[in-house]
């Protein structure tokens, strides 16, 4: 069954962490909320995919973007999308609900504009958004090869976030009701 | 001959003074070599002198720079020289003095470059930059320019034949003996593994070890450094230089901490760049891990005890999302009331939100005497990662401090693991195995001891060499938990072994690499280091600044201070074996004083000779 999918791309800075040492894991959160979709946020430290630019991979201020040239960065949001869809599957009923046709990249001026926005953004990530149904039970998360942990974080009105530490190449099932 | 005692490290004196009839013996006569703070170099032609780095000739033909680095730009500006030849890596320290400083006013806070700060405090540009292979004709001498950078990001070794000797006059690159001056110039990123400046434990031994490659293909017969003795066995001190850092490097690999985090991928990166192709890293299997008991919560980097009756503590408040979770949890009726808080260390990860969550909650914030400084002051502290956020209030807890509350029993520690301001709490309660929560400083594949800038002192009264024994003196079946792990782990007693042994190793490999009497003022960049770091003044105004010096050494030191730049005038110190203390040193802003930002510096003096110039700096910000 192909269940509806919407995918937001935005890159944010400011917010979960402060530091270097944001870098150390790969992130997912799951927002459970009975009155909306499920919405879930894939979280990639930026300046890791930049390195080929002169980027130190712990970069954590704004500054590094702003060495880029438009294309570079634009081709570093083709590659933080690229990274997620390869690295990342949300599977339900062994369907992949994570596809490149569902990925929207914003424009550089928008990305630019989205960081205005992202008071409390992680420093230096990008952050790809999915929502999905509620009718959704649960969906199964593969880690595909990757150099580094996922912290996968679910949260639910209510409750204390249920944080998942998953190695690579590893897969966690979450349940998905309220 | 100047005294050998002004050579700033102690241990090649004692060799110097064996051996130095047989080296002037075989020196090319035009070269004339005296050891000092940074050595004089001085090559004499046809009533013409060319100096590289320090010359006693106070005026030269030409002057060479092997790189920047502040104690020799400031010893070279006492040089006149008709021109000047410098790395072209050296440009920026060089000629962008004014712009670092004031930038740095605000860059210190929240710092993970992790690069030393000895830049010179006002340009000195060179006449003419060099590139890689680029040649400088002077008196009918061909000078050969070899990159060489490693020790420091820039870094150039000047070649030059003598009388039919070759000479590698190599700055700090390495000295006699297969040695370096210090560990912790060499933390970097390593691009190639994606490990960013502050995981970088010596990041640049690739690029060091390249450089020393360089050298050994070029028949060297003396190599000439800016401190210490001459080497007269160039390819035996560099091969035993390559084999003594390649073992200082596969040990620290072997019980690092990252493991955890980044697998094997990244970490054989690191291995094959510096050991080389197709070495992998060996490190011990992952201690045993387990779900954090109900009673604790992940939040971020936060831990979040809860109590039955529904109260929270809180160890470490750092990013926003952490703050409004915990926010949320009140909200929600998850938490009645946050008691507390108690900040497990000084990074920003970890510090940047307790301020503003103390006020939110109206609780008390606690830490270890040696975070709770920088969280009151964060401007007096230069330190990897700091925030900006003050906590003003925050309350000391002593080492072995106990408190109840709740169900639960807190024992502060000090627990100088990950950096040295750090603490750690120990909690236990009914129904449970100790719970023993020491912040960053281990994860199941071993020690946080990545970065040299946070302090890793190699003592056995302090650094992890106390850590492990906390670890090992705590109640049996104790676990350990890293705030950035939402797991309970714990070493059996042959992993801590493992991780002790290992690390003594170290120690005695590091002895080995560097000169000094002790190895820790190799690897502690701050054994002397300003108190404040920064601080704002107006014109007119005088303040008192302290150098706080360590003595690592396991003697007693007299120590000199003498300031430079609009601070003047000496201080002296005597302080016991690993004693620590300060000297004070007056400052008088000029009643027509600029405003911007002013950089003072000091040169420590030891009573045995070693002298480190313009070591370490203060800023003030003239209003």
């Amino acid at each position: 069954m192909r269940v509806p999918v919407l995918t937001v791309f935005l890159i944010c800075f400011g917010a979960m962490g402060t530091s270097a040492h944001d870098s150390l894991y790969n992130y997912i959160e799951v927002r459970i909320n009975p009155d909306s979709e499920i919405r879930i946020d894939f979280s990639v430290h930026g300046p890791e995919l930049a390195i080929t630019y002169g980027v130190d991979p712990l970069t954590t201020d704004t500054s590094w973007l702003d060495v880029l040239s438009p294309d570079q960065a634009e081709k570093l949001l083709d590659d933080a999308g690229s990274f997620i869809l390869k690295t990342f599957q949300v599977c339900s009923a062994d369907e992949n609900l994570l596809t490149a046709s569902d990925l929207f990249l914003p424009t550089l001026p928008e990305v630019k504009e989205s960081w205005k926005m992202s008071e409390g953004a992680r420093p230096g990530s990008f952050v790809g958004t999915l929502l999905l149904p509620t009718s959704l039970e649960n969906v199964t998360f593969q880690y595909g090869k990757a150099d580094k942990r996922l912290m996968l974080v679910v949260t639910r009105p209510g409750s204390f976030p249920k944080v998942y530490d998953i190695g690579a190449e590893q897969s966690q099932k979450i349940d998905l009701s309220p | 001959m100047k005294s050998p005692l002004s050579f700033p490290i102690a241990v090649p004196i004692i060799t110097f003074l064996v051996f130095p009839l047989v080296l002037l013996a075989d020196l090319p006569p035009s070269l004339d070599f005296e050891e000092g703070p940074i050595n004089s170099i001085t090559i004499s032609r046809e009533g013409r002198k060319l100096a590289i780095n320090s010359s006693t000739s106070s005026e030269v033909d030409t002057l060479l720079l092997t790189h920047a680095r502040r104690d020799i730009v400031e010893t070279a500006r006492e040089v006149t020289s008709d021109s000047t030849y410098a790395p072209i890596s050296s440009r920026d320290m060089l000629e962008g003095t004014s712009h670092f400083w004031e930038t740095f006013w605000t860059d210190r806070f929240d710092y993970y470059k992790q690069q030393v700060t000895r830049i010179p405090t006002r340009d000195f540009p060179a006449d003419q930059y060099l590139e890689d292979g680029e040649t400088i004709s002077w008196q009918g001498i061909t000078i050969h320019f070899v990159s060489t950078p490693g020790y420091t990001r820039d870094g150039g070794t000047y070649i030059v034949e003598l009388e039919g000797k070759t000479l590698a006059f190599t700055g700090d690159l390495i000295l006699a003996g297969g040695k370096v001056p210090d560990i912790y110039s060499f933390q970097d990123e390593i691009r190639e593994a994606k490990v960013g400046g502050y995981h970088g434990y010596m990041g640049r031994l690739s690029r060091w070890l390249n450089s020393l490659g360089k050298l050994s293909s070029l028949e060297i017969d003396y190599l000439v450094p800016s401190r210490g003795p001459i080497s007269e066995e160039p390819e035996q001190d560099i091969e035993m230089a390559k084999s003594t850092a390649r073992a200082i490097y596969q040990n620290y690999l072997s019980t690092n901490a990252l493991h955890w985090y980044f697998g094997e991928e990244r970490m054989n990166t690191c291995a094959e760049l510096v050991l080389g192709p197709d070495q992998k890293t060996s490190g011990m299997p992952f201690a045993e891990h387990i779900e954090l008991p109900d009673w604790c919560q992940h939040i971020g980097t936060t831990k979040l005890l809860v109590s039955k009756s529904g109260k929270g503590f809180a160890m470490d408040v750092g990013g926003p999302r952490s703050l409004e979770t915990l926010k949320q949890a009140q909200a929600d009726g998850l938490i009645s009331e946050l008691s507390g808080i108690f900040a497990t260390h000084a990074h920003n990860d970890h510090t940047q939100q307790i301020a503003e969550a103390a006020a939110h909650f109206q609780c008390p914030v606690y830490a270890a005497d040696e975070v709770a400084d920088v969280l009151r002051h964060p401007g007096r502290w230069f330190l990897p990662g700091v925030s900006a956020n003050a906590v003003p209030d925050t309350m000391t807890a002593e080492d072995g401090q106990t408190m109840e509350w709740e169900e639960f029993q807190f024992t502060f520690h000090f627990f100088p693991g990950q950096m040295y301001n750090h603490g750690a709490l120990l909690v236990t309660t009914d129904g449970h195995d100790p719970v023993f929560f020491i912040g960053d400083s281990f994860s199941p594949s071993g020690i946080d001891d990545y970065c040299l800038m946070n302090r890793n002192l190699m003592r056995e009264d302090t650094g992890y060499n106390m850590c492990f024994s906390k670890v090992r003196l705590s109640p049996a079946k104790t676990w350990l938990v890293n705030q950035h792990i939402p797991h309970l782990f714990r070493f059996s007693p042959e992993e801590l072994a493992f991780l002790e042994s290992s690390y003594r190793e170290r120690e005695a490999l590091i002895d080995s690499f560097t000169p000094w009497d002790d190895r820790n003022y190799a690897i502690d960049e701050q054994w002397a280091s300003f108190y404040p770091y920064g601080q704002t003044v107006k014109a007119g105004e005088s303040t008192e600044l302290e150098v706080r010096i360590w003595n690592h050494s396991t003697e007693n030191h007299k120590y000199i201070v003498e300031a430079h730049g609009i601070a003047t005038g000496t201080a002296e110190i005597e302080l016991g074996p690993r004693e620590t203390g300060a000297a004070s040193v007056s400052v008088a802003i000029p009643t027509d004083a600029p405003s911007g930002i002013e950089v003072i510096t000091a040169t420590i003096k030891r009573d045995d000779g070693v002298e480190c110039r313009h070591w370490c700096e203060a800023l003030l910000r003239i209003e």
